[in-house]
């Protein structure tokens, strides 16, 4: 047997050939390159084949660590996490139960809550931009055209408020959060559809006579769904946050759509814009900074792998297999 | 809590929206239960059983009718008001919580007044896992558990809020046979100990006997009848509550009554007082035999089974329809059997031994006496009771009783649903009764279709129901899915290992739904064909034997003679084979085909099954009767037949 095996052994590795040298090129040396930029001081790609010479150290670690735009993107990535990852899971969640309990136009709306997963992100970016945009006027002087929002609001009676265009004079830390607002929003947005296909199957799987069994003991609909429901779905919950956390430390497209290359209203600046982990890599790399790049993507890469590690001892504790 | 349930007819609509068709599962249903007894709710699978114990318990509406517990209208009540505890088929333990967090989940629930402290909850679950035997394994999980201890959580669960009905839905279906025999007698306990009116759903006939109060059968939606286990055994309505009660099951023959005469086949086996002349089926409890050598019902010897304590005698009769007619008689009489040709009741003629056992054992003919009070005559049109002689005083005085004990004695009068309703679920069931919007849309159907007087349409099914009866006369007997379910009861039940004896029981309904849940169309014609065909040949005895009557064309002519001892190794193998089907069907039909044709194979090295002479079941019984009387073998007398 053994000796069979070793002859022939030159044939599954041919067989594995076309597989290895794909995954050696495009994920193995990327991966392994990656570090070694990371670790050669101010690394560039440029200077690389100009024959300069780089040593070895952490000096690109400190400088991105240190640098005010990436602390900038850091805060702007976490907070967009932490606040989109829990509410797009519970208005999935809520969603889905909805879903669940018609029968009637289910298909219907099914396809309606799925249709921002097949649509491109940096077109709905745009379409986002124009809905709460507000062109030309300036402090003093009242916009030329508003978006559909804003128009909304001023039926009402409200002010326009600068969603994603910055005021002309200057930076006004406050409006920040509006555009924070424009974008969570458009995160949640478009999140929603994935949990919510991957939670109605869960959904479809639970065996109804526990929902019959519930009735007969009288239980209220909140207890149904608290007690019942949720941890019924606490594997497929888990599954939907630990991606959603992922997903969400990835967010750079919608940045991009919404705010166009600035990444963010024209009068930001790479200290105040709505930049992410994912665009300031895009921006080094941009700049031929390869070494910074790497550095950082590394940080992104310690950072996701902390949160889902959090992430899985969590719902190790929580979650009803 | 008296439970009452009055003219409750549940109707679902036809899955399919095009076709206005729908099913009646329940169908006019009137019952009454008396507090704080157990009462099960018996029927083959799907006879609306599981629906009546849902509409009780509020799952499921009504589409017509009333429920009252106590003097309490409930029918519009939603179930948590109703005060009911309700344990599923497969419990539908929550399985993230904990036994204890199961059973403390309906306390938590209650709001208000009812609204208990947390210890007042944890002495309830206590007692309720008490009471269930269950309390050492309170932290568990319910995937931790066995079967039995997730039933009994479940019904700790039901029990814990104190409910004024206690629903069970097939409650032991899950459960091993040693497990459900042992879990059914503690539910009986704890319903004695409570005193919880108990509805329980099953279609184990054996596990509905042995732990109710009352049996309430039930056939497609229909209350068959209602009483007593015992009573609904002794004194059944009908022939399909004679068949669906017993194990081993009743002997069913085709007979007739002539001058206060009972005839099964040419023989007169019975004064029956007061009867008219018709013809009838003939149910005999396979104990209502009495062995006699000069008895009046002869059938031919297939096989003798021992099992301890009594022994039966399998054989097989033209008129049965069963494919073999079994008798079960005391231990005490088996030397009439075995021993000396004096005294035997079976007709032996030449001496069994060595290679001429084989001969010997052809056309042994055993002969029998009934007991006239395990007879049951059922008129062959209606499928109903007919008494006689002193049978009807009995029935009266048991209607009395029941009466008394304020349990009305109900049952069903008129045309039986027939098994072709059964067959096409689409068919609008058994169709005297049907709910007035259903009537006024057939109406106006016929006022515009005129074929009203075709009563069945071209694809089988009933249609202007109204005026139509169930089609009772169609072929006599049919090999329908009862009849093979019969077979195939009875071809486990006789396999010989202790093992499969053990489990026969259970064996045997597990059969049965498989059977009977095969789609089937084609044996409802095909009978009649061959009937038809036969009665030209001009062979009387095939036209109330439909399953001799298939075999006979199949053999040659010339092999007449020998073609009417029909085997029960071939029997099974042919009613198999006309109605066949599926092929999941085929595959019950063959299990039943091996077991019989397993044994003789077993006992009579060279059963030569070729020609008519060598049947192999017959070639059976000197084997056994060797091995059974190992001390009177040498003496054992036993005589060929020399009819042929």
């Amino acid at each position: 047997m053994a000796k069979t095996s070793t002859k022939n052994q030159w044939k599954a590795w041919l067989y594995l050939l076309p597989t290895l040298v794909l995954l050696g090129v495009f994920t193995v040396w990327p991966i392994i390159n990656t570090v070694r930029m990371s670790l050669l001081e101010g690394y560039n790609g440029l200077a690389m084949i100009r024959g300069e010479t780089f040593e070895f150290g952490f000096a690109n670690f400190v400088d991105v660590a240190t640098y005010a735009g990436f602390i900038n993107c850091l805060g702007n990535t976490l907070l967009l996490c932490v606040i989109t990852v829990p509410i797009s899971t519970m208005l999935a969640l809520l969603i889905a139960v909805a879903l669940n309990s018609i029968k009637f136009i289910r298909k219907g709306m099914q396809t309606i809550f799925f249709l921002p997963y097949v649509t491109n992100s940096i077109a709905i970016g745009m379409v986002f931009m124009a809905m709460f945009s507000m062109v030309g006027g300036s402090a003093t002087n009242a916009p030329d055209s508003v978006g559909i929002i804003n128009n909304i609001i001023k039926a009402f009676g409200g002010k326009p408020i600068n969603w994603v265009n910055g005021k002309i004079s200057g930076y006004d830390p406050s409006e920040r959060w509006a555009n924070m607002a424009v974008l969570i929003i458009y995160i949640v947005w478009n999140a929603l559809p994935f949990k919510i296909l991957v939670l109605l199957g869960g959904l479809q799987g639970v065996n109804k006579q526990y929902y019959d069994a519930a009735k007969i003991d009288g239980t209220s609909r909140f207890r149904t769904f608290w007690r019942i429901t949720v941890p019924l779905l606490s594997p497929m919950i888990a599954y939907v946050v630990i991606t959603g956390f992922i997903g969400g430390f990835k967010e750079y497209s919608s940045v991009v759509g919404i705010f166009g290359n600035n990444m963010g209203p024209a009068h930001t600046n790479f200290r105040t814009n709505m930049n992410t982990m994912v665009g300031y890599i895009y921006d080094s790399l941009k700049d031929n900074n390869q070494g910074q790049a790497s550095a950082a993507a590394l940080i992104l890469f310690a950072i996701i792998f902390v949160v889902t590690m959090i992430n899985l001892y969590v719902s190790k504790k929580k979650v009803h297999y | 809590m008296k439970v009452v349930l009055q003219n409750i007819t549940k109707i679902f609509a036809s899955r399919n929206k095009k076709v206005k068709d729908e099913v009646i599962a329940v169908n006019d249903f009137n019952l009454e239960i008396p507090d704080g007894k157990l009462v099960c709710l018996l029927g083959p699978s799907g006879c609306g059983k599981s629906t009546t114990l849902y509409m009780i318990s509020g799952l499921q509406e009504p589409s017509s009718g009333k429920i009252f517990f106590g003097d309490d209208d409930v029918t519009k009540l939603s179930p948590e008001n109703r005060g009911i505890g309700l344990v599923f088929q497969n419990y539908a333990l929550y399985p993230h919580m904990t036994v204890q967090q199961n059973i403390l989940f309906p306390l938590q629930n209650l709001k208000g007044e009812n609204k208990l402290s947390k210890e007042e909850m944890l002495t309830r679950a206590s007692e309720a896992a008490k009471l269930v035997q269950i309390e050492e394994y309170m932290d568990r999980k319910p995937s931790e558990l066995s079967g039995g201890q997730q039933q009994r959580v479940a019904i700790a669960r039901a029990l814990v809020k104190m409910p004024r009905v206690l629903l069970l839905d097939e409650p032991l279906s899950n459960l091993d046979a040693r497990l459900r025999l042992q879990t059914r007698e503690e539910i009986r306990r704890i319903q004695r100990r409570t005193q919880i009116t108990t509805i329980f759903v099953t279609h184990d006939q054996e596990e509905a006997m042995s732990i109710s109060d009352y049996i309430v059968i039930m056939k497609l939606g229909v209350i068959m009848q209602t009483g007593k286990p015992q009573w609904v055994y002794d004194d059944p309505a009908n022939l399909f509550v004679a068949k669906f009660l017993g194990a081993p099951p009743i002997n069913v023959f085709t007979g007739k009554v002539e001058n206060g005469k009972l005839y099964i086949g040419e023989e007169c086996v019975l004064d029956v007082d007061g009867v008219e002349d018709q013809e009838v089926y003939v149910g005999i409890r396979p104990e209502g035999f009495i062995l006699d050598k000069n008895g009046k019902l002869s059938t031919t010897l297939t096989g003798i089974d021992v099992m301890g304590r009594d022994i039966s005698v399998v054989s097989t009769c033209e008129s049965s329809l069963n494919p073999v007619v079994r008798s079960i008689i005391s231990a005490d009489e088996m030397g009439n059997i075995a021993g000396g040709s004096s005294g035997s009741s079976v007709d032996h003629t030449a001496s069994a031994d060595g290679a001429e056992q084989e001969k010997a054992n052809e056309d042994v003919t055993v002969k029998f006496n009934l007991k006239p009070h395990k007879v049951l005559i059922f008129n062959k049109e209606t499928e109903q009771r007919v008494y006689f002689g002193d049978q009807l005083a009995a029935h009266e005085q048991m209607i009395a009783e029941m009466e008394a004990e304020g349990q009305g004695y109900v049952t069903h009068n008129g045309p039986l649903p027939r098994e072709a309703d059964d067959v096409d679920k689409k068919a609008t069931a058994p169709a005297p009764k049907k709910n007035i919007f259903v009537r006024a849309i057939d109406g106006i159907k016929g006022l515009f279709s005129k074929k009203k007087e075709t009563a069945v349409s071209a694809d089988g099914k009933a249609e202007t129901t109204e005026n139509a009866p169930p089609a009772v006369d169609e072929a006599p007997v049919e090999p329908t899915a009862e009849n093979i379910e019969q077979t195939a009861a009875v071809v486990e039940a006789m396999a010989p290992s202790p093992e499969s004896a053990a489990n026969e029981p259970a064996a045997a309904t597990d059969a049965a739904p498989e059977v009977q849940s095969a789609p089937e169309a084609e044996p409802q014609s095909a009978p009649e064909d061959e009937q038809a065909a036969t009665v030209a040949e001009g062979e009387p005895v095939a036209v109330e034997e439909p399953v001799a009557a298939e075999e006979k064309p199949a053999k040659a002519p010339s092999k007449k003679p020998a073609a009417k001892k029909t085997t029960t190794a071939k029997k099974p193998a042919t009613t198999a084979k006309k109605t066949t089907t599926t092929a999941k069907k085929s595959t019950t039909a063959k299990k039943t085909t091996a077991t019989a044709a397993k044994k003789p194979a077993a006992t009579a090295k060279k059963s030569t099954g070729t020609t008519a002479k060598k049947t192999t079941t017959t070639a059976k019984k000197p084997a056994t009767a060797k091995k059974s009387t190992a001390t009177t073998k040498k003496s054992t007398a036993a005589k060929t037949d020399k009819k042929d």
